[in-house]
């Protein structure tokens, strides 16, 4: 049998009704993978944020130095900025909570390789977009986004290099002027492991190495953002202890040390956590004496479980009606349609039977003229797959069972019809 | 090289009730050339037809094809039809999405016959009915003799044994019903056995031995 020619001969008598089935099909199969990447993105969501912040709650912590003046002079005074370092380094080294210092302070680097989104601004309302030249210097910058953190929290959030080295804490050395760096997934084609990138942090020149780079999708918690992922930002390490550096600029210190003592604090539920939490402050704001801070007593990370959870609970049962009144609707449809394109290719199939063909042959092309649009649409999708590179290997697997337990169904009915149809010479 | 015994064939109507069509009936079919099946309307004429052809397994009795006992099996059927029969029906059957030379190779892709093979029993066998000039011509552009010719063609390209045809002039007019019955006589002296139902008995006088369906039995016609 000529298979080739039957869906030639097909398509030329029924290209309107293939045509209809593969739309039909497409918007199905788009609809599978809505709900599939809804429903497996939240459920992933929800289990990576268990992992994390299972029995733990998290409070914000701020400095109160609102007023311009009042913090200018508290920042411009050394021995103030002493006290912010002692604060901090008791913060980061307490074993009753854990500090998390998160700040993402842009960082405008000289003779930038990536394009317009990694800049600070793109995505937002403010206008300063792209590379700039420096007046005073006549180099060209540009404000790229980064994210500055010490070891507690790139160990809080689990985060993984996979290319590269992670950063070794003992080595960074503000001093210096120069610090390794890591750099998020998107940047693997921009930047290689030893490049150096210079730029401007805290009016200072940095000489920035990349040492590494962090693994797609990585994400933290920050700013009361459940997901902040860190694939485009430069990941800049805070040093381990801040009281060692006397030889320091001043003005540097002040700007720095503020940033590094907003953060979050990371404890155990015990039942009146913040309670907890507020004692352990208090001892070391005066074993410090700084007390210019203040904590958000708001369990952020419960606030933004319970975001999600709503969101998915909400939404999973209306996505799940959907879907099974969608799947029914194609099914009937497609049935339909199989059905109609069945009677008009019934005198092929009769003549192949009244000249002999086996019956296997013959359901053979039944079958293929049945499957032709799902394979049209299963080919299509797969094509876009390897173009745009954004559906993943799973959901090709779940939509060739679902498109195979439908096109199952219509070709046993078929089947059956062929049988009693083509008992008989007569009635076609 | 056919022989029917004992077959017993019936229905059951819309108001459950048993219609029988053939009782007993047996039928020998050997040196004959040609023969033909009579009777009137609603006597079982194509249903033997069928049962010959081994499209229609649903009877009692037993069929016999060059001594070999033919199960009601659709798979044997199928395979003994494709090797022994060609058909040729009454509504020609064409298929309009394809040539004259495409709808006769139909029956010889069921074979597997390679490209060459095809081109040159398709032409021999267009050539036979009469019809090579059309074999680029699509069905909408052919008479009903011509269409019932290119029918014949079909079934005789694969040089079955026994060639049936069931009412094959049923639809054509008497100018063009004497076409086809020459090409029948045609067919006849090239040694094509031919079996054909009807019930016109202008197309009966062709055939070498006339049958009669009748009182749910077949008896020969002097």
């Amino acid at each position: 049998m000529r298979i080739a020619m039957e869906i030639k001969n097909h398509l030329k008598n029924n290209f309107v009704l293939v045509f209809f089935q593969v739309i039909i099909l497409s918007i199905f199969l788009v609809l599978i993978y809505i709900f599939l990447s809804f429903t497996s993105g939240i459920q992933a969501k929800i289990h990576e944020f268990n992992d994390v912040y299972k029995d733990k709650e998290l409070f914000s912590l701020a400095d109160t130095l609102l007023d311009p003046n009042e913090f200018y002079s508290f920042r411009s005074s050394k021995k103030s900025i002493s006290l912010i370092g002692d604060f901090y380094d008791e913060l980061n080294q307490t074993t009753s909570f854990k500090f998390l210092s998160i700040f993402d302070q842009q960082v405008p680097v000289e003779n930038f390789k990536g394009d317009i989104s990694f800049d600070y601004a793109y995505g937002t309302e403010m206008h300063n977009i792209g590379k700039y030249k420096d007046e005073a210097s006549g180099k060209v910058y540009q404000n790229i986004k980064s994210i500055q953190m010490n070891k507690n929290t790139f160990d809080f959030y689990k985060l993984e290099v996979d290319l590269g080295n992670t950063i070794n804490w003992e080595n960074v050395d503000y001093q210096t002027r120069k610090i390794p760096i890591l750099l998020g997934d998107s940047y693997r084609n921009i930047y290689n492991i030893g490049d150096v990138i210079n730029g401007i942090y805290y009016n200072q020149l940095f000489e920035f190495k990349v040492v590494g780079f962090i693994k797609k999708n990585s994400f933290i918690f920050y700013k009361g953002k459940s997901e902040k992922y860190l694939d485009d930002y430069l990941v800049i390490p805070y040093p381990l202890e801040l009281s060692s550096n006397d030889q320091e600029d001043n003005q540097f210190k002040g700007i720095l040390y503020f940033a590094m003592i907003n953060g979050d604090i990371v404890a155990e539920s015990k039942g009146n956590t913040l309670q907890y939490v507020l004692e352990k402050m208090d001892i070391i704001s005066q074993k410090t004496s700084f007390d210019k801070y203040t904590i958000l007593g708001v369990n952020n990370f419960v606030v933004q479980h319970k975001k999600m959870l709503s969101i998915f609970n909400v939404n999973k049962n209306l996505i799940l009606v959907i879907l099974f009144l969608s799947v029914l609707m194609v099914t009937l449809v497609f049935a339909g349609i199989s059905y109609f394109v069945y009677i008009r290719r019934k005198m092929v199939y009769y003549l192949y039977f009244l000249s002999g063909c086996a019956d296997n042959k013959i359901f053979k092309l039944m079958g293929i003229d049945m499957s032709l649009a799902y394979i049209i649409s299963f080919l299509g999708i797969a094509i876009l797959t390897l173009i745009f590179n954004f559906w993943i290997v799973d959901f090709i697997l779940v939509l060739l069972g679902i498109t195979c337990c439908i096109y199952l169904i219509i070709y046993f009915i078929l089947l059956n019809i062929l049988k009693t149809d083509f008992s008989i010479a007569s009635g076609v | 090289m056919i022989q029917l015994i004992n077959i017993n064939k019936g229905y059951i109507l819309p108001n459950k009730k048993r219609l029988v069509l053939f009782e007993n009936l047996s039928l020998k079919i050997e040196n004959e050339k040609s023969l033909s099946i009579q009777g009137r309307s609603g006597a079982g004429k194509t249903t033997l037809l069928n049962i010959i052809a081994g499209l229609d397994i649903q009877y009692d009795g037993d069929y016999f094809f060059d001594g070999i006992k033919m199960l009601h099996k659709r798979n044997m059927m199928s395979d003994f039809r494709l090797k022994n029969i060609g058909i040729i029906t009454q509504k020609y059957d064409l298929l309009n999405d394809r040539n004259v030379f495409n709808n006769v190779a139909i029956t010889l892709h069921c074979l597997d016959e390679n490209r060459k093979s095809v081109k040159s029993k398709v032409e021999n066998a267009l050539e036979t009915v009469g019809m090579i000039d059309f074999k680029d011509k699509y069905p909408n552009e052919l008479s009903g003799g011509e269409s019932q010719r290119v029918a014949i063609a079909r079934a005789i390209v694969k040089k079955p044994k026994i060639l049936l045809a069931d009412e094959p002039t049923g639809a054509l007019d008497e100018e063009t019903e004497e076409e086809v019955l020459k090409v029948f006589a045609r067919l006849q002296k090239q040694g094509n056995k031919l079996v054909l139902v009807t019930h016109s008995s202008v197309v009966a006088s062709i055939c070498e031995v006339r049958y009669k369906v009748e009182n749910k039995n077949i008896i020969q016609i002097p």
